[in-house]
């Protein structure tokens, strides 16, 4: 469970985030969105571990989070790959900075790669791939090191409406497989309702939680066609707008 | 492939076109302050002293380059470090803007009129180029390649190893392509004084004694010697930066 207590981030004298409370239970999704500037990512840089909260403070299971949280994967949207390593490299970084043996390795990353569709892509770098190809790899990277959240940050932000749906439905599919918590930071109202199970509507900067929106139905392919889910995405969009 | 095929074709045209003007230019002006560039190509290839002197400047300039890039990278790359950055900068910053050419007739009277002074000469001038452009370079890495490596459980080492060297590496690359053009150039001066060996040394001494196809002999050689050197970073640059 991720417990996030009275997080206030100020950068110099500026407040980025103002007492955010909220907690995500074991294997559930939860969706972050807002206004841009709001401080999303810097929320989500602090769950990971990356940045430290000037006030308040993040657990993980009930223990501080004070250094990168090893159990987490972080998937940022554009420069989570690294351009100067191939597919295969940057797939296979988690494992090889953990240490596990080349063997293990391998084996793991030709099956990741199998399953993320890039076999025959191992050697290219990712300037070469397309957009879709390329979240592809930022994900399986994440992945390769099982972890038990999954930190995602606007993932899917740079692709176009059709590959975005393909990766929602993607990340949906992944997501009930590993039975990983997902916490999602997103700026789209669809993708939140889609993905969320619990929605955290932040305000403006300072980003302070406006509203938490139940969204249980969430966690099916079809449900993006259903009455509920355009409710959803109304009521959401009435709770951004509402000042 | 083909576009560096278009581009040796290319570098033989312009060659030969130099050549052809340098030939006319010796023709038209017939003066024995231009000789004709047949005559100059001959005698590089007969004078073995020509040989010799080049050998001593390509060492010259090698261990420059050695010297300068292994003590530039390390400052330039930590300068992401406060602790270094705090003790690095002032002295680039109070120090580079000094013609440190001048710093010749200094460093022969504490180095000595051996090959040492000119080195050190050389490589005081790389070092701050290289170093320069290289705390650029590291303090550029976006925040992001970072905590996108940190979150997969890096240490710092690995922050180096994995995104800060090789994010720096073309800027180093270009760094060193800059550097070569400087190198030959100090190299020069640093070889007109006080010595009796290296290109420059050829180009002051066949300049004195009048002999002009030696002089020339000696230039073009050391030209040919900035474009080897020049052409060598290159390749090693496509080999170490294969993913631009």
């Amino acid at each position: 469970m991720i417990s996030v207590k009275n997080v206030t981030k100020f950068f110099d004298d500026l407040k980025a985030l103002d007492g955010v409370t909220f907690e995500v239970e074991r294997g559930e999704s939860c969706a972050i969105i807002g206004p841009s500037g709001c401080g999303k990512s810097t929320l989500l840089l602090i769950i990971a571990g990356i940045l430290k909260p000037s006030e308040g403070e993040v657990k993980v299971d009930g223990n501080a989070v004070n250094s990168p949280l090893r159990s987490a994967a972080l998937i940022l949207q554009d420069f989570g790959l690294f351009p100067w390593k191939t597919v295969y490299d940057n797939v296979a970084l988690g494992l090889r900075l953990r240490g596990v043996d080349r063997e293990t390795e391998k084996k793991k990353i030709k099956e990741l790669l199998k399953k993320f569709g890039l076999i025959g892509f191992e050697r290219a770098y990712p300037k070469q791939l397309s957009g879709g190809m390329k979240q592809r790899v930022a994900i399986a990277r994440a992945i390769a090191i099982e972890p038990q959240i999954l930190l995602m940050d606007e993932p899917l932000s740079s692709l176009d409406a059709l590959s975005r749906e393909e990766m929602q439905n993607f990340l949906l599919k992944l997501w009930k497989e590993t039975g990983t918590t997902m916490v999602l930071v997103t700026h789209s109202i669809e993708e939140a309702v889609f993905l969320g199970k619990k929605i955290i509507v932040l305000t403006e900067r300072p980003g302070k939680i406006k509203a938490v929106v139940e969204n249980e139905e969430a966690g099916d392919e079809n449900y993006r066609h259903e009455e509920v889910f355009f409710e959803r995405c109304k009521l959401l969009r009435q709770i951004i707008r509402a000042t | 492939m083909q576009a560096s095929e278009a581009n040796y074709k290319g570098y033989l045209i312009t060659l030969l076109s130099l050549l052809f003007l340098w030939e006319i230019a010796s023709y038209l002006l017939s003066n024995p302050a231009l000789p004709n560039p047949v005559d100059v190509l001959a005698l590089m290839i007969s004078r073995r002293e020509l040989l010799s002197h080049t050998a001593v400047s390509l060492l010259r300039v090698m261990y420059s380059l050695a010297l300068a890039l292994s003590l530039a990278f390390p400052a330039g790359i930590f300068s992401r470090e406060k602790v270094v950055d705090t003790a690095v900068s002032p002295i680039i910053y109070l120090l580079y803007p000094i013609p440190h050419i001048v710093l010749l007739p200094l460093y022969i009277l504490i180095f000595g009129i051996g090959d040492l002074s000119r080195v050190l000469l050389i490589a005081t001038i790389l070092f701050f180029q290289i170093a320069v452009t290289t705390r650029d370079a590291a303090k550029q890495v976006s925040e992001y390649y970072i905590y996108s490596i940190l979150s997969l459980g890096a240490s710092k080492f690995d922050v180096y190893r994995h995104v800060i060297i090789p994010a720096v590496m073309p800027k180093i690359m270009t760094a060193l392509r800059i550097s070569i053009g400087t190198a030959i150039a100090v190299l020069f001066f640093a070889e007109s004084f006080a010595t009796t060996s290296g290109l420059g040394y050829l180009i002051i001494d066949s300049w004195s004694r009048a002999d002009y196809k030696m002089m020339y002999a000696a230039i073009t050689t050391m030209a040919l010697l900035g474009f080897i050197l020049y052409v060598i970073v290159e390749s090693v640059e496509r080999r170490v930066c294969r993913w631009l």
